[in-house]
């Protein structure tokens, strides 16, 4: 595979300065930029997204927990197991699924991304009524969806916190900030074992991913810097749409290669 | 009791040091030499502008062993926190945990065992 390592790297660096923009991991937009922009295959971009993944998490949740008091360790590790699980069996799906398939399901994903952006940024709040009890439903809710975050993350090489940072403000009712930085140290430890599927399927290609994980690592430092600089609401809205169009397109090169 | 419940929360913000620590080098050291190795192979002379050329007379095989390694830092930089987090609850008799990591460090096995097999 012929790939510019500086395209690469400035393309990690944006989707990490996007990501971090928008409150998210740089996977949701770096997949993407690595399949439509740069004609990586999907099996391979999401490898690389996981590898990215590995690595903010790994900076973000060593800077939060040197901070003190942002993680909730014990509930991090509980939910963790669900996740990690998860992203097992999302590691070795990934393996069975052609890469139509994972493109239509990212497009999926994406949409409903955008959708949840659009919402939150039209006012819509995620906060806590009433506490999941342990051994309620709600708890066994909350795994199930931890599960199927680290399915998710396995699958398509995104880091899950769209899924687990709901989770944790709903269900277990953390505050915003704790629930983030709890998710960012969840989601190194639910990387590794899909990572692994994809390495013994020798879907790793070293050049696309270290490149791209730098360049995240830059860009997610830099927009953590920007953002209490800068009005994000805007930013938001047109990169629900700009998500939403780039949803459309790879559904139809999923579909088109069906 | 007073002290004691003290004591508790310099401990734990030690711990917590510890390992934000241990996961801010590891992922910066991880990325480090991968990249190392992806620069380095950027063309056939890469590895002479780092003294290496005795190493490798083909870049790949340099990009192949600093971009591997570096992914294998970054892999085990949380399992390394893991580790002394298991440590640690296991020093405090913090049963739960201990069994969540426990749990965690199966699913891991599990995961290293199965994709070595396949």
């Amino acid at each position: 595979m012929d790939v510019s390592l500086a395209l690469v790297c400035l393309g990690g660096l944006v989707s990490g300065l996007v990501g971090s923009l928008m409150g998210l991991g740089g996977g949701i937009v770096a997949v993407p930029y690595l399949t439509l922009v740069m004609g990586v295959p999907m099996h391979a971009a999401a490898c690389a997204g996981l590898v990215s993944t590995l690595s903010v998490a790994c900076s973000a949740a060593g800077s939060y927990l040197r901070q003190g008091g942002l993680i909730d360790i014990h509930m991090a590790l509980k939910l963790e197991l669900y996740a990690a699980l998860g992203g097992l069996c999302g590691g070795i799906a990934a393996g069975w699924i052609e890469d139509f398939w994972l493109k239509i399901l990212f497009s999926g994903l994406m949409m409903s991304v955008a959708g949840y952006i659009t919402w939150f940024n039209r006012g819509g709040q995620l906060s806590m009524r009433r506490r999941a009890k342990p051994g309620s439903i709600g708890i066994w809710l909350g795994f199930g969806a931890c599960f199927v975050a680290g399915l998710t993350s396995g699958l398509l090489g995104i880091g899950g916190g769209v899924v687990v940072v709901p989770v944790l403000l709903l269900i277990f009712g953390l505050p915003f900030k704790a629930a983030t930085a709890t998710s960012n140290f969840m989601m190194g430890f639910t990387a590794i074992p899909a990572l692994l599927g994809y390495i013994a399927r020798n879907q790793l290609v070293v050049e696309v991913a270290i490149p791209l994980a730098a360049g995240v690592l830059v860009g997610a430092y830099l927009g953590a810097k920007l953002l209490p600089r800068l009005r994000v609401e805007p930013l938001k809205a047109a990169f629900a749409v700009i998500l939403a169009l780039t949803a459309v397109k790879m559904a139809y090169e999923g579909w088109a290669a069906w | 009791m007073v002290r004691e419940s003290k004591n508790n929360i310099d401990e734990e913000d030690r711990i917590a040091r510890i390992l934000g620590n241990i996961l801010l080098v590891g992922s910066f050291l991880g990325v480090g030499l991968g990249l190392f190795g992806v620069l380095g192979s950027l063309d056939d002379h890469g590895w002479m502008e780092f003294g290496l050329e005795a190493w490798w007379s083909n870049p790949r095989t340099g990009l192949h062993f600093f971009g591997g390694l570096g992914v294998g830092v970054l892999s085990l930089v949380p399992v390394c926190a893991l580790l002394v987090l298991g440590w640690m609850s296991a020093a405090k008799k913090n049963w739960s945990n201990l069994l969540s990591i426990a749990g965690l460090l199966v699913v891991m096995i599990i995961a290293l065992i199965s994709n070595l097999w396949a």
